[in-house]
This record gives C-alpha cells, sequence and structure tokens, in this order.
C-alpha cells in the first residue's frame, strides 16, 4: 500500500487563505469547541479579526477555550477583534418560506464585516453554524446557504470555517451528506484525526480488495480517476469516488474503516 | 388325594399362590389350608365357582370337618365370583380390596383371630370388564394387607390359566405352596433382582448413549464451527479478488479504453479474476487428489526451467528471488509440477514481507531431484511445522491477518505424492524464515549434473 503522505489538515483549518471556505466534520463536540478555538486565536494571534456565528452554547464554550488558550476575549470584544452573532437570530432573521433569502442574508452578515473594517481589521475570519441547524430539517436549505457564502467570499475575499456534525463513515452520512457538503467547499477535513482517518480508510481497502499490490494500485486508480474539486484528504477523495464505481463497496469501506477509526480494528 | 401340611408357618398377611394341574393336588394343598385355619379359630372363606366349592365341601367332610356346623356360625364360608369380586357388575380391584377389609374387620369383630381366603378365579378367562386390571389387584393384595390378619390362598389350575397369567401370579405372591409346603416365591425375588439389574443396566446404557450422544453433538458441533469458519475464510478469500474485479470492471467501463488507467484496471481485473480462479482450483482440487480422480500426463520436465519460468511468469514481483537451478528432469505432469511450484512461491510470498528475499534451488541428488523454496518471511512455530501440510492450516505472521485458504500446501503434498515424491517443511521457529523441500524421482537416464539443492 501506498505510504499516507502525512497532510497538514490542521493547517488548513487553522490558517485558510482568503476566500477558502473550510468544513470541519466532528463527531465530538468538544472537537468543535477546540478546532473553532484555535481558529479564532489563530487569527488573533495574526492580528485579524473573528466573526463567530454560533448558538448561544457554543458561543460560550469558545469564549470559555479561548481564555483557557490565554485570549483576553474581552478586550478583543471591546476593540472590535472578535464579534459572536447568535445563528438562530441571524437565521431568523434572513429565512423566508424555509430557505435562505440572498439579499436579507448579505444584509444581515455585511454590516457585521462593515463594521469591524471601520475599526481597523482587513482581515477577518468568518465562523459560521447556522447550516449545522439547518442541515437535520432542511438540508437543502442548507446547501443554499452554503452557496450563498461562498459567493459573499468571493466578493469579500476572506475565509470561512464551516463545521457539520456528520460522520463520513457513517454510510448514510458518507454516501448522501458529505458529497454534496463537499462539493460546496474549497477544503474538506472529514474527521477529527486526519492521520487516523486515513490509516482507517486504508486498513479497510486491505480487508475488502485483499493486501496484494493490486489493492495499492486500484486504491491509487480510485483515488485519481475523477479529480475532485475540493481539496481534501486522499482517503476522503478514495470513499467519493468508490461510492460512485460500487456503493456497496463504498459502504463495505465505510464499515470496516469506521471500526478502525473508532479502536475496534477486528 | 395327597395330603399335604401347610403348618403354622402362615402369618397374618401371608399372600400365597399355589399352581396346580390335577384335583389332587388342588385339594391337597385347599383342606388342609382350611382344616388349620378352623383350628386357629380363623374365619374361612371360600371364593370359587359352584363346582369347586362342591368338591372342596365333600373333600373337607371327608377328613372330618363339620362342614354343615362350621358354616351354620359362619366359621366357614362358600361364596361365588359373582357375589364377590363380581359383585358390581364389572370386576374393580378398590372395590374387592374394600371387600376383604369389611370382612377382616367383621372377623375380628366376631372374635376370630384371622381371616383366611382361599379361591379359584377361574373367571378371569371370561372377558369380564376390568379383568384386565387382575394382575394389578393380586400386586395390590401383597401390598396393602402386608402384617394385617388375612392370610391368603390363590388357586390356579395350570389347565385353565395362560403362561402369561401364571407369570404374573408367581410374580405377584411372596409366597408359593409347593409339594405341600409353603415357600418363599423366588421368582418375586428374581423379578425384583431382575427389575433391579434392568434397572442398573438401563442406567448403564443411559449413560452410555448420553456419553456417546455428547460426544457426537461436541464432535459435530466442532465440525459445524470448522465448517462456519471454512466458509467464511473462503468467503473472504474469494471476495476479496471479486471485490477487485468489479471496482476494476466500473473503472474501465468508465474510462476511455486508450487511457493508461483503463489499461492498468484489465490488468488487475485479468489477475483477480485468476485469483479467484485459483482459489476454487485449490478447492476443487483437494477433493479430486483425495478422491483418486486427478490423472497425471507424465512426460520428461525440467524442473530447474520450470521454476525459472515460474519466477518469470510472476506479473508484479514484490520480492528478491534467487535462482540456483541446474537442470534436473523429472518424469511428471507439467501442468500440476508448474501447480506445486506455483504454490510454493505464493505460500512464500504471502509470509515473507514485501522486499523480502526468496530462494529457490533445483538440483538432481542420485536418483532424486530436489526443489527448494527458502523464504525469509515470518517462519514457523515447532508445532506448526508438522501441521503445515493439513487443509486449513495456515501460518500467521504476529501482527499480519491471516489471509488464504489453507489450501496450497496440502494440495502441493497430494500432487508431489502422485508423483512419487515427497515434501517436507522446516522452520527454525517464528521469524526464521520457512524451507519447503521437494524430492522427486529422477527421470529414467537423467544423471546428476551439479548439485545446488542440497
Amino acid at each position: 500500500m501506498s505510504t499516507i503522505a502525512p497532510t497538514p489538515w490542521e493547517q488548513a483549518v487553522e490558517n485558510p487563505a482568503p476566500g477558502e471556505h473550510v468544513v470541519q466534520m466532528y463527531r465530538d463536540p468538544d472537537l468543535l469547541v477546540d478546532v473553532v478555538a484555535r481558529y479564532c486565536q489563530q487569527g488573533f494571534v495574526k492580528g485579524e479579526a473573528v466573526i463567530v456565528i454560533a448558538t448561544h452554547e457554543h458561543r460560550a464554550a469558545f469564549a470559555r477555550r479561548l481564555t483557557a488558550l490565554g485570549t483576553d476575549v474581552a478586550a478583543c470584544t471591546r476593540r472590535g477583534q472578535y464579534i459572536d452573532l447568535d445563528a438562530h437570530e441571524c437565521l431568523e432573521a434572513f429565512m423566508i418560506d424555509g430557505a435562505p433569502d440572498r439579499d436579507r442574508f448579505v444584509a444581515v452578515v455585511t454590516p457585521h464585516l462593515t463594521s469591524v473594517r471601520r475599526t481597523g481589521y482587513d482581515r477577518i475570519r468568518l465562523y459560521g453554524e447556522m447550516v449545522e441547524l439547518l442541515r437535520p430539517t432542511a438540508f437543502a436549505a442548507a446547501m443554499r446557504l452554503e452557496e450563498l457564502w461562498h459567493e459573499l467570499l468571493e466578493r469579500e475575499r476572506q475565509p470561512l470555517l464551516c463545521a457539520y456534525r456528520v460522520d463520513p463513515l457513517d454510510r448514510l452520512d458518507g454516501r448522501v451528506l458529505v458529497p454534496a457538503i463537499a462539493r460546496r467547499h474549497s477544503h474538506v477535513v472529514p474527521a477529527d484525526d486526519a492521520a487516523r482517518f486515513e490509516n482507517a480508510v486504508e486498513c479497510a481497502f486491505v480487508d475488502v480488495f485483499g493486501a496484494d499490490a493490486d489493492t495499492t494500485m486500484l486504491r491509487q486508480l480510485c483515488e485519481r480517476y475523477r479529480p475532485q474539486s475540493t481539496t481534501m484528504p486522499s482517503a476522503q477523495a478514495v470513499l467519493l469516488n468508490l461510492d460512485d464505481l460500487n456503493p456497496y463497496l463504498g459502504d463495505a469501506v465505510r464499515v470496516i474503516a469506521a471500526e478502525h477509526y473508532r479502536g475496534g480494528v477486528r | 388325594m395327597t395330603s399335604v401340611t401347610l403348618e403354622s408357618t402362615l402369618r397374618g398377611g401371608d399372600h400365597l399362590c399355589a399352581i396346580y394341574e390335577t384335583d389332587d393336588e388342588w385339594l391337597g394343598t385347599t383342606v388342609p389350608y382350611f382344616v388349620e385355619g378352623l383350628a386357629r379359630r380363623e374365619a374361612c372363606v371360600y371364593v370359587a365357582p359352584q363346582k369347586n366349592t362342591a368338591h372342596l365341601d365333600v373333600a373337607l367332610r371327608a377328613v372330618g370337618v363339620n362342614v354343615d356346623a362350621e358354616l351354620r356360625r359362619g366359621a366357614l364360608r362358600f361364596a361365588t365370583p359373582e357375589a364377590t369380586y363380581l359383585r358390581p357388575g364389572r370386576f374393580d380391584p378398590d372395590v374387592m380390596i374394600s371387600l376383604w377389609q369389611e370382612l377382616i374387620d367383621a372377623a375380628g369383630a366376631e372374635g376370630y383371630t384371622s381371616l383366611r381366603v382361599a379361591g379359584c378365579p377361574t373367571w378371569i378367562n371370561d372377558e369380564v370388564p376390568g379383568v384386565e386390571r387382575w394382575a394389578e389387584y393380586e400386586a395390590q393384595m401383597s401390598e396393602r394387607f402386608r402384617g394385617r390378619r388375612v392370610i391368603k390362598l390363590c388357586e390356579y389350575d395350570r389347565r385353565l390359566f395362560s403362561p402369561t397369567v401364571l407369570l404374573d401370579v408367581l410374580r405377584s405372591h411372596p409366597f408359593a405352596v409347593v409339594r405341600g409346603a409353603v415357600r418363599a416365591n423366588p421368582f418375586v425375588g428374581m423379578a425384583n433382582a431382575r427389575a433391579e439389574s434392568d434397572r442398573n443396566k438401563l442406567d448403564d446404557d443411559l449413560a452410555d448413549a448420553l456419553a456417546r450422544e455428547r460426544a457426537a453433538r461436541l464432535a459435530a458441533e466442532a465440525a459445524c464451527r470448522k465448517k462456519d469458519e471454512f466458509i467464511a475464510v473462503f468467503s473472504h478469500e474469494l471476495r476479496t479478488p471479486l471485490a477487485s474485479a468489479v471496482v476494476a470492471a466500473a473503472l474501465i467501463e468508465r474510462l476511455s479504453p486508450t487511457d493508461p488507467r483503463a489499461v492498468t484496471a484489465r490488468e488487475v481485473l485479468g489477475r483477480q479474476l485468476d485469483q479467484a480462479r485459483r482459489l476454487v482450483d485449490d478447492l476443487l482440487d483437494i477433493e479430486r487428489v483425495t478422491a483418486g480422480k486427478v490423472e497425471l500426463a507424465a512426460e520428461s520436465v525440467d524442473l530447474a526451467q520450470l521454476v525459472r519460468d515460474s519466477v518469470a511468469g510472476i506479473l508484479i514481483p514484490t520480492h528478491r528471488f534467487d535462482i540456483d537451478a541446474s537442470p534436473a528432469r523429472v518424469m511428471g505432469d507439467l501442468g500440476r509440477l508448474r501447480q506445486i511450484i506455483g504454490n510454493l512461491l505464493t505460500n512464500a510470498m504471502k509470509h515473507t514481507p514485501a522486499g523480502g528475499s526468496i530462494r529457490l534451488s533445483v538440483g538432481q541428488h542420485g536418483g532424486e531431484v530436489v526443489l527448494r523454496v527458502d523464504d525469509s518471511g515470518g517462519g514457523m512455530p515447532p508445532e506448526l511445522v508438522g501441521r503445515a501440510f493439513e487443509a486449513f492450516v495456515q501460518g500467521q505472521a504476529p501482527g499480519s491477518t491471516p489471509s488464504g485458504l489453507g489450501l496450497g500446501l496440502s494440495v502441493v503434498r497430494r500432487l508431489v505424492e502422485l508423483h512419487g515424491g515427497r515434501v517436507d517443511a522446516l522452520s527454525e521457529g517464528l521469524g526464521h524464515g520457512s524451507s519447503f523441500v521437494v524430492r522427486f524421482p529422477a527421470a529414467p537416464g537423467a544423471s546428476p549434473e551439479a548439485t545446488p539443492a542440497s
């Protein structure tokens, strides 16, 4: 099997380039708090401003974790470097008949960007979890909102981090939600631990296809036969393409990879 | 009539039988029985058909019994079956036992020392309702009145009763009158002993049967487990090449035929389907070789060249092969010899990490051609060396997952033996690699040359 090149996915989350639209998938809510806190903290370190649109609970958790990391959240807020908005209130402000309205969305988000810029911050990191609030009951609306974000990012040239509580190694999430989410982002970070995720999928490939040289060849063919427009780890690209080639085998690999990933190696 | 004395050995609760075949025998028992009873101030009751009663009456009078006086005072009574056993219109043991109890009580109330009963139940030969419970009744009479103030004598005319009935009689009466003397009935003891013996034997047989059943069940369960394990392993081993083939086919379908990736996918497809075919072939070969269905088309084959060809035919060399082979001819089936070498190579590659070395040597030593395959793989523990050629046995390097059906080496051994040769496995233990040495008879006329495979 091929060796796994270490992919700095943590870097993709912590230091996104302007206009990048990164999605972090997670199963553990604590991981989300860690990731977002690091994302914000790295922004502060680089002299960037941060706008967080999250639930009340998450906003409080992020603030606590940032404080634990040594950030003076109150001071950041006072000088206009840190703005945290309530995700539910924002959603209510631009949703019409269960779908996000472009004009209202722009009207809700843009003033905050303008306000931050006025305080002297040109680089602004965005974090939003309104899509995750829509996902369970209105997935199409969530995807539409991603498209609106994408338009805004292209215009504003600022990075955005999204987060979805979905599991790429779950049959339904992996086959239905992950491809749709992946298509609407520039970078996909599919799991809490990128290296472990890569290793789990590789082990599952060996279990399903055998441990011979052809399996390595087949994995490479799977990864490359249909290039993904989104930047993602090799293992995630393999899973998406394998689903396209044969969804049953995609499921088989996902199920075994999930066991490896969660430590239940057979 | 032969007069006999029943003596005073009879005690309350005794239950006797007398089987006779002449009237003399009958009266020779019954008359003294009642004479003694009357002398002991017992209330005597005789239950029998009228004809028997008449005969007894005469016989008693003949020995001096004042029958009329005894009848009058109630010390002697004659009764018919209809008035006793069959009084309810059918025979009912419970009713009869109750009647005897009443008579015992009445005798006691009237000052008699005991009740003495005799009877000749010829009526049981008739189709009387309830008669099928007669043997049960006789057995109950022994049990219910044991130690009570009643003595019972049951008379059976051998000429009137079937052997089955007589056997039941012997089994249900603790005492028998034999040649005029009361004897403990050996049949009852024998019957009890027999029953006990039968019961013990039954217990032993049952225990044996249970042990046999348990052993058979455990063996069946073990076989079933082995079968399940085999099916699981076989399914897995077959699934992997088929899964690869399915994905390769899907890639071919989606890519342009001239796309280099499609070319690679076609190669993968071919190899994986061939791998699946080999698995099935191995499985079928085991059965065919075992059943003697494999016929060898013998020809002179240079084993050294065959080894070189086999290594050259490996499409994706993942190991380093060192070949030291001098011409060595054997008489054998080219296809089967190729299969032997192929299986040994596959085994060596499977157990040697990619990049490891595998050494093959072929040479003639005297009348033998020796093929040796040495790998630098995980080796075998001593207990596995002796079982390496058993079907479904496979080694597993520590930390690795088992793969294969464990049939390859088994097929090798059987094919080698079909060629008149033998194969041995060697290993100095885990981590020290394994060696397989095959010896074939050299082809006639072949002369030994260089001898690398020592």
